[in-house]
C-alpha cells in the first residue's frame, strides 16, 4: 500500500503543466504501453511474458521533473524438465504475476543530459507450487531505488543507472546498467545496454520506432535480451506505446518529455 | 528526416566497443539448484500391498535465488510437498496406493527450479536450471484366483487364472506347485488360460513367472487336485421333521460334502462323506441360498438381509457378515447368488410377486485377505440391470453367469441376462424367456475348455415360458443359439462339466435321463436321449441337481431326501 502513497505528492506537484522546450519536461505527458514476448532458456524451455505499463511525466520546475509509473506483468514459465523426457502428461506452467509502482524525480537540461532518482515498490505472486525463499510464501514484496544519469551528445545518448532491490526479508539485488542509444533518424532509437553486478552478462538490444503515419502518437517496440551465464536465456518481445497528446518525434520525446 | 551516414555507423561501432567493455560483475547471478539424488524408487509386491512410505530428498539453491518451484508429474507420484529452510528445500514424495494404480511399472518426475530476479527491479523472474528427480514405482502382478479351483487328480485339464498385471510384465511361465503348465495364454491383463498335466492329489500353488519383475509374484490361488469320487448310489435322509424346499444344492469336491439351502425352513444342511457314509453336520438357520466362493475357502450364504462368508468345514462358522445394501423398494430381499472367477458374486434380489429390483456384485474376501485388507461390499456396476425376482447360475470355471427373471403375471417373455467375469459386465442376451414362478427348473450351464486348447464349449439350459406362453426347457450354445429342447417333464437339470451331457430328473419316469449335447448344429427339436438310470430312491418334489467335477456322480435333492447316483452314460 505504501507504494501507492508515493504517487500522491508527485501528482499534486505535477498537477500544473506548461510547455517549455528548454525545461526538464516540456509539458505534462502520459503514455501507456503493452509488451509481450517469449523467453527461451538454453534453446528449449520457454516462458511467455506480457506487461502493461503506464507513465505520467510532468515538470516540477524549469530543470526539475518527475515521473510516476505503474506496471503489471504476467510471466508464464514452462517448468517441464529440459530436455523433457518425462511421461505422464503435460506440465502446468508456473505463472508469476507482478505489479509495481515507481516514482522518480530528475533534473534535466534537454541539450545536455539528465540525472535522476527513482523509488518504487512492487509485489511478486506465484500462481504455482512455488515458494519465495525470503518469505516462505507465494508472495514477495520488493522495494527498489535507482539512480541514473544520461548524457546527450548529438544523436547519441549514453546512460548509466544503478539499481538496488530490497527483498521483503532483507536480501537484496544490486545491478548497474550502461546504455548507449542512437537515433539514426529522429523517430528511431537503437539502444544497446549491458547489465552488471547481480545481472552480469546481460545484454539488451532495444528498438523503438515512432512512425510518422501514426501522427507521432504511437511507437512500436522490439526488444532482445540475452543473459549468458550457466544457462543462456534469450528474450524477444514486441510492443507498442501510446502517447496522449504529445505529437513530437521520438528524439524530442526522449529528451524533452519523458 | 536525417539519413544514415558513415559517421552513424562509426558511432554504432563505438557503442558496441563500449558495451563489450562493460557488464560482468560480482553479484549473485542466475539461480542454481542441486539435489541430493536424481532417482527415487518405490516397489511393492502386489496391488493389494499397503502404500510404501514416502521418500524425501533435498535440494539446495544458490544465494541469488528468490523463489523455488517444486512440481511433479506422472502416475508414480501422488503428491510432492516441500519445505524451505534458508537455501535448502526438503521435498517429500508420496506414492499413490498400489490399489489405485494396479500392477505395472509407473514413472514420475519431480522438478526443482530456482528463479532469480530477471531485471533490475525484480519484476520478472528468471528461471535457473531445473533439477530432475526421476521416480519409478513398480507394483508386481498378483494371482488371485484359479477357476475351477478343484481339478480331478490324474487328469489333465484347463483352468482360468485371474489376477492383475498379467500384461504389465511379460509372463514367461505358469506353474502348479513345481509342475509347469503344458500351455498357457495370456488372455488379458487380468486373465490367463493355462493347462495343467495330470496331477497327483494335493494342493498346488498357482504361480506365474514374469520377466522384469524381481522376486516371486504373489499368489493367493491354489489348485486342489482330488480323486474322482467313487460314491455308491445312496439316499440321505433329512433331519426328522424337516421337509425342505431346496433352493440350492452344491457339492464341495475338496471336502466331499453336500450343501443344501432350504428356503422352507431357512437353513443350510451339510452332509460330509466320511467312512463310506454321508454324515449330517451342523445346521445353520436363517439362510436361503449358498455357493462356494471362487477360491473354495468360504461358503457364501444369503439370508434375506445379510451375506455371510462361512467356513465351509463341519463348523460352518461365520467369518464375515455383510449387511444387504439399502433397497429403494420396501419388501426387497436378497434372493440368489452365483460366483464368477473374478472373485465376485452376483447377487439377485426379489420382491414378489412382480417388481424389478437391483442386481448387485459382491466382492468377496479371499482366505488371504479376509482378516486384513479386505472390506467386502456390495456394489452396482453401471451395466447392472433391474430384474424381476432374478435367478443366477454360474459355470464351474466362473467365466459366465446366466441370469433369468420374470414371473407368472408377465404376458410376454423378458430378456435373459448374463454376467461375463472377464469384463465384469452385465448384458442382455438374445434369448427371451419368462422364468417359471411355480415349480421352476433352475437354469444350468457349463463352460468347458479341454486341456491344451483355447477353444471352449458352452452349454446353457434355460427354462421358462416363451413368446407363445409355452413352457420350454431349451439348451443353447455360448452364442445363445438354440441347440434343442429337453422334455417338459423335467424337474431338474444339470450339465456335465465337459458340456457333453445334460442330466435331468424326469417326473414321468422318475429316472435320471441323459441327453447328448455334443451337436453344434442349431436345432429346435428334442435333444437325443442317450441314457437313463433309475435312482435308488425318489428325491420328492422341488428337485435340484448337482454333479461332481469329474462328471461321474449326480446329486439329486428334493423335499423327501437326497439321492446320490452315479451318472449314466
Amino acid at each position: 500500500m505504501k507504494r501507492y502513497l508515493l504517487a500522491v505528492p508527485l501528482l499534486l506537484c505535477g498537477a500544473h503543466a506548461w510547455a517549455d522546450p528548454a525545461a526538464a519536461v516540456a509539458a505534462t505527458n502520459y503514455e501507456i504501453g503493452l509488451t509481450g514476448g517469449d523467453t527461451y532458456v538454453s534453446g528449449n524451455r520457454a516462458s511467455n511474458i506480457y506487461d502493461i505499463n503506464g507513465r505520467a511525466t510532468f515538470p516540477l520546475a524549469t530543470y526539475l521533473g518527475a515521473a510516476l509509473s505503474g506496471d503489471y506483468g504476467h510471466t508464464s514459465i514452462a517448468t517441464n524438465p529440459f530436455p523433457d523426457s518425462t511421461t505422464g502428461g503435460s506440465w502446468a506452467p508456473c505463472t508469476v504475476r507482478s505489479d509495481d509502482l515507481d516514482a522518480g524525480m530528475f533534473m534535466r537540461n534537454p541539450s545536455f543530459g539528465r540525472i535522476g532518482v527513482d523509488y518504487g515498490a512492487g509485489q511478486l505472486k506465484s500462481q504455482c507450487s512455488a515458494t519465495f525463499v525470503d518469505t516462505g510464501t507465494d508472495t514477495l514484496n520488493t522495494r527498489y531505488s535507482t539512480a541514473s544519469a544520461e548524457y546527450y551528445f548529438s544523436t547519441v545518448t549514453v546512460a548509466v543507472a544503478r539499481s538496488k532491490v530490497q527483498l521483503e526479508a532483507g536480501n537484496g539485488l544490486d545491478s548497474d546498467t550502461l546504455t548507449a542509444s542512437w537515433y539514426p533518424i529522429n523517430d528511431v532509437r537503437v539502444a544497446l545496454a549491458a547489465d552488471g553486478l547481480d545481472l552480469k552478462d546481460t545484454y539488451h538490444l532495444d528498438l523503438e520506432y515512432q512512425p510518422e503515419f501514426l501522427d507521432n502518437s504511437m511507437s512500436l517496440l522490439l526488444n532482445y535480451m540475452t543473459q549468458r551465464q550457466t544457462l543462456a536465456t534469450h528474450t524477444i518481445s514486441v510492443g507498442f506505446r501510446y502517447f496522449f497528446g504529445t505529437e513530437v518525434d521520438l528524439l524530442t520525446r526522449d529528451r524533452n518529455y519523458r | 528526416m536525417r539519413r544514415l551516414t558513415v559517421s552513424h555507423c562509426v558511432t554504432a561501432f563505438l557503442f558496441m566497443a563500449l558495451l563489450s567493455a562493460c557488464s560482468g560483475g560480482n553479484g549473485g547471478s542466475q539461480a542454481s539448484t542441486s539435489v541430493s539424488t536424481n532417482t527415487i524408487t518405490f516397489s511393492v509386491g502386489s496391488p493389494d500391498a499397503t502404500t510404501p512410505p514416502s521418500q524425501a530428498f533435498s535440494a539446495t539453491v544458490s544465494a541469488g535465488t528468490i523463489f523455488v518451484a517444486v512440481q511433479h508429474n506422472g502416475t508414480a507420484i501422488a503428491n510432492a510437498s516441500y519445505t524451505l529452510s534458508g537455501t535448502t528445500v526438503q521435498v517429500v514424495v508420496d506414492p499413490p496406493s498400489p490399489a489405485s494404480l494396479g500392477a505395472g511399472n509407473f514413472t514420475g518426475t519431480v522438478t526443482v527450479t530456482g528463479f532469480s530476479c530477471g531485471n533490475p527491479t525484480c519484476s520478472t523472474p528468471a528461471p535457473g536450471n531445473t533439477q530432475i528427480v526421476n521416480v519409478t514405482y513398480q507394483i508386481s502382478p498378483i494371482v488371485r484366483f484359479v477357476a475351477p479351483y478343484v481339478a480331478t487328480a490324474n487328469t489333465a485339464g484347463t483352468v482360468i487364472i485371474r489376477g492383475q498385471g498379467f500384461q504389465q510384465f511379460p509372463v514367461t511361465g505358469v506353474t502348479f506347485g513345481a509342475t509347469a503348465a503344458t500351455t498357457f495364454t495370456v488372455v488379458s491383463d487380468t486373465e490367463i488360460e493355462a493347462s495343467y498335466p495330470a496331477l497327483a492329489p494335493g494342493s498346488y500353488a498357482v504361480q506365474i513367472q514374469a520377466s522384469g519383475n524381481p522376486g516371486a509374484i504373489t499368489s493367493q490361488a491354489n489348485l486342489v487336485a482330488v480323486n474322482a469320487p467313487a460314491y455308491s448310489a445312496a439316499t440321505i435322509a433329512y433331519p426328522s421333521g424337516t421337509t425342505p424346499q431346496v433352493n440350492e444344492l452344491a457339492y464341495d469336491a475338496q471336502r466331499q460334502a453336500l450343501l443344501v439351502a432350504d428356503t422352507a425352513d431357512g437353513k443350510i444342511l451339510r452332509y460330509a462323506f466320511n467312512g463310506g457314509t454321508w454324515n449330517s453336520t451342523p445346521v445353520i438357520t436363517g439362510l436361503s441360498d449358498l455357493a462356494l466362493a471362487t477360491d473354495g475357502q468360504h461358503l457364501l450364504a444369503l439370508s434375506q438381509t445379510n451375506l455371510y462368508q462361512l467356513i465351509p468345514d463341519n463348523t460352518l462358522a461365520s467369518d464375515v457378515t455383510t449387511p444387504a445394501p439399502t433397497f429403494g423398494i420396501a419388501g426387497t430381499v436378497l434372493k440368489n447368488l452365483a460366483v464368477g472367477n473374478d472373485g465376485n458374486a452376483v447377487i439377485t434380489t426379489g420382491n414378489p410377486p412382480s417388481t424389478s429390483t437391483g442386481l448387485y456384485v459382491y466382492a468377496a474376501c479371499n482366505a488371504i485377505n479376509i482378516n486384513s485388507t479386505c472390506t467386502p461390499a456390495f456394489s452396482q456396476p453401471a451395466s447392472a440391470p433391474t430384474l424381476d425376482n432374478a435367478t443366477a447360475v454360474g459355470s464351474s470355471d466362473g467365466s459366465l453367469i446366466a441370469i433369468m427373471h420374470g414371473d407368472s403375471t408377465l404376458t410376454s417373455p423378458v430378456s435373459v441376462f448374463q454376467y461375463v467375469a472377464a469384463s465384469d459386465t452385465f448384458s442382455a442376451t438374445s434369448v427371451t424367456l419368462n422364468q417359471y414362478s411355480t415349480n421352476p427348473v433352475a437354469p444350468a450351464l457349463s463352460v468347458f475348455t479341454p486341456a491344451n486348447s483355447t477353444t471352449s464349449t458352452t452349454r446353457i439350459v434355460l427354462s421358462g415360458t416363451d413368446a407363445n406362453n409355452a413352457a420350454v426347457i431349451n439348451v443353447y450354445d455360448g452364442s445363445y443359439n438354440l441347440l434343442g429342447t429337453l422334455p417338459a417333464t423335467t424337474l431338474a437339470v444339470v450339465v456335465k462339466p465337459d458340456a457333453t451331457r445334460a442330466y435331468t430328473f424326469d417326473s414321468a419316469s422318475s429316472q435320471v435321463l441323459s441327453f447328448d449335447l455334443t451337436s453344434t448344429t442349431p436345432a429346435s427339436g428334442p435333444l437325443t436321449q442317450v441314457g437313463a438310470v433309475t435312482p435308488l430312491g425318489s428325491p420328492g418334489a422341488g428337485v435340484r441337481m448337482a454333479i461332481s467335477p469329474d462328471g461321474g456322480t449326480l446329486f439329486i435333492a428334493g423335499n423327501s431326501q437326497i439321492v446320490v447316483q452315479p451318472a449314466p452314460p
